[in-house]
């Protein structure tokens, strides 16, 4: 790494009055990017998807996270499990597109078959036509590579490098903030969930998301109901950082419905919500009676998909009489997250001003979005001279 | 390999390859792999049994278990 780019990341890295952001290239370049990828994204516990796109036995889902191939996989015991999308064999990709198996993944080239826990369970004519076995192929040293898989909220982590603790572990601060809630959630189904494809790097999704000084500008119809001055800030240095409200109001629906809140909440939620980013790309909300999940998939330097999704205490399917109000509440949160696209849009086009020097934070309003920076600057300058 | 009913058999995998009938392909390995094993025609029979049987396994089929004590026996397969 050059000079100016550790100087830049110790600029990063200071305490808020004195920080800069993170410099363009950051944001830009390809370099740069890949050395994130693996830092940030593939060393520590990202969203790659939820369970319930593999929502039946033998379901498969392959994600292409970051450029890496991964397979989603739900065993025949309704466990996930997540693999390197990749044969071990000649390397082809093992699924292409979503799918139930009924048996084993068969590779589509010389038709390797592995069961669903990864295990190498044929090879055929391996030793030669009708022969398939050969002394030095040793099956049980040929399964599918496994990822490191948790799943919570129904959002299916990975650990790429198996070097992170476990993500209880690894979560742990917010798993104890938000104990409460540490109950079933249930996809709202396919009015629920929305993607975006949007034009910057992920991590400017992030630092959007973090903050509430841009609400009063990009949300002024949010606004009218959830004023800058109730607001707060969430910050747990290496961890994660977001918002909080103390005015959150449940959505109703045109004859008075609401939903059922999660069992047994606290005071505090009856008008409390929080809006957390778990580093590296999750972003979650977590109010009395839904909360959502915004898993960013980046695909360059230069641009995300958004996958946003929404949840709820209770099984859509046992509620018919509420299927008007999701579909009212999937509207309004996308009109919601729809206004934040031009923002994070319009920070990656500023970020090729080749003088714009990573910029100013307001101490008092940009804190969280600095936390994020800061954990971005530990972590890369850990990963190029070990933790000092 | 000289193969008796060879067209017929050839034609009858292109088609259900074609339309993705894995299924009955997987069925039709296993009943041309058995007759060649009873012509005496050792790889040959294995030969298509190996293709019964990874088309067995993928569809989560009965015959696998069939198509595997045959291989096996043959020690084509552990
Ligand atoms: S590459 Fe998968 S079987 Fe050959
Ligand atoms: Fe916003």
């Amino acid at each position: 790494m050059d000079v100016e780019a550790d100087r830049d990341l110790e600029l990063v890295r200071q305490a808020v009055e004195g920080a800069k952001g993170l410099p363009n290239n950051h944001y830009i370049d390809q370099a740069t990017y890949e050395e994130e990828r693996e830092v940030l994204l593939f060393n520590n516990w990202a969203g790659i998807g939820l369970g319930s796109d593999i929502p039946n036995p033998g379901d498969v889902s392959p994600v292409n996270f970051a450029g890496m191939p991964l397979l989603m996989v739900r065993n025949h015991e309704g466990d996930i499990q997540v693999f390197q999308n990749t044969c071990r064999h000649r390397g082809m990709m093992l699924v292409e597109k979503n799918c139930n198996l009924r048996g084993t993944i068969r590779c589509p080239y010389h038709s390797w078959s592995y069961n669903l826990d990864g295990s190498l369970r044929a090879t055929p004519h391996v030793g030669g036509p009708g022969m398939n076995i050969d002394k030095h192929i040793v099956r049980k040293d040929l399964g599918l590579i496994k990822i490191n898989t948790y799943v919570w909220r129904d959002i299916v982590f990975v650990n790429v490098s198996g070097t992170a603790p476990t993500f209880r572990e690894y979560a742990s601060k917010l798993l104890k903030r938000w104990h409460e809630h540490e109950q079933p959630m249930y996809h709202g189904g396919p009015v629920s969930g929305f993607n975006f494809d949007v034009a910057c790097n992920w991590k400017l999704a992030v630092e959007n998301y973090c903050e509430s000084y841009h609400l009063p500008w990009i949300h002024p119809g949010l606004n009218s109901y959830s004023r800058l001055e109730d607001h707060y800030h969430i910050e747990e240095p290496g961890h994660f950082s977001g918002q909080g409200t103390l005015v959150y109001r449940q959505i109703i629906g045109d004859h008075g419905e609401t939903f059922p809140d999660f069992k047994n909440l606290s005071k505090f939620w009856d008008t409390g919500a929080e809006y957390i980013v778990l580093f590296p790309n999750v972003m979650l909300a977590t109010q009395r009676d839904h909360g959502y999940a915004i898993i960013l998939l980046p695909q360059g330097p230069e641009r995300t998909i958004e996958r946003n999704e929404i949840f709820y205490s209770f099984d859509p399917e046992t509620r018919p009489d509420l299927k008007a109000l999701i579909e009212k509440n999937s509207v309004q949160w996308r009109g919601v997250l729809e206004e934040d696209l031009f923002v994070i849009e319009g920070m990656q086009k500023g970020r090729h001003g080749i003088f714009f020097d990573g910029g100013k934070f307001s101490p008092v309003m940009d804190s969280p979005t600095h936390v994020f920076h800061k954990w971005v600057g530990d972590k890369l300058h850990a990963s190029r001279y070990g933790n000092s | 390999m000289s193969i008796p009913d060879f067209e017929k058999y050839n034609q009858l995998v292109l088609d259900l390859f074609e339309k993705e009938k894995f299924e009955e392909l997987a069925c039709l390995y296993l009943e041309w792999g058995k007759k060649l094993l009873a012509l005496g025609k050792l790889d040959e029979g294995c030969f298509f049994l190996t293709q019964g049987y990874v088309l067995a396994l993928e569809h989560g089929m009965e015959e696998t278990v069939e198509i595997y004590e045959i291989l096996n026996n043959h020690e084509r397969e552990d």
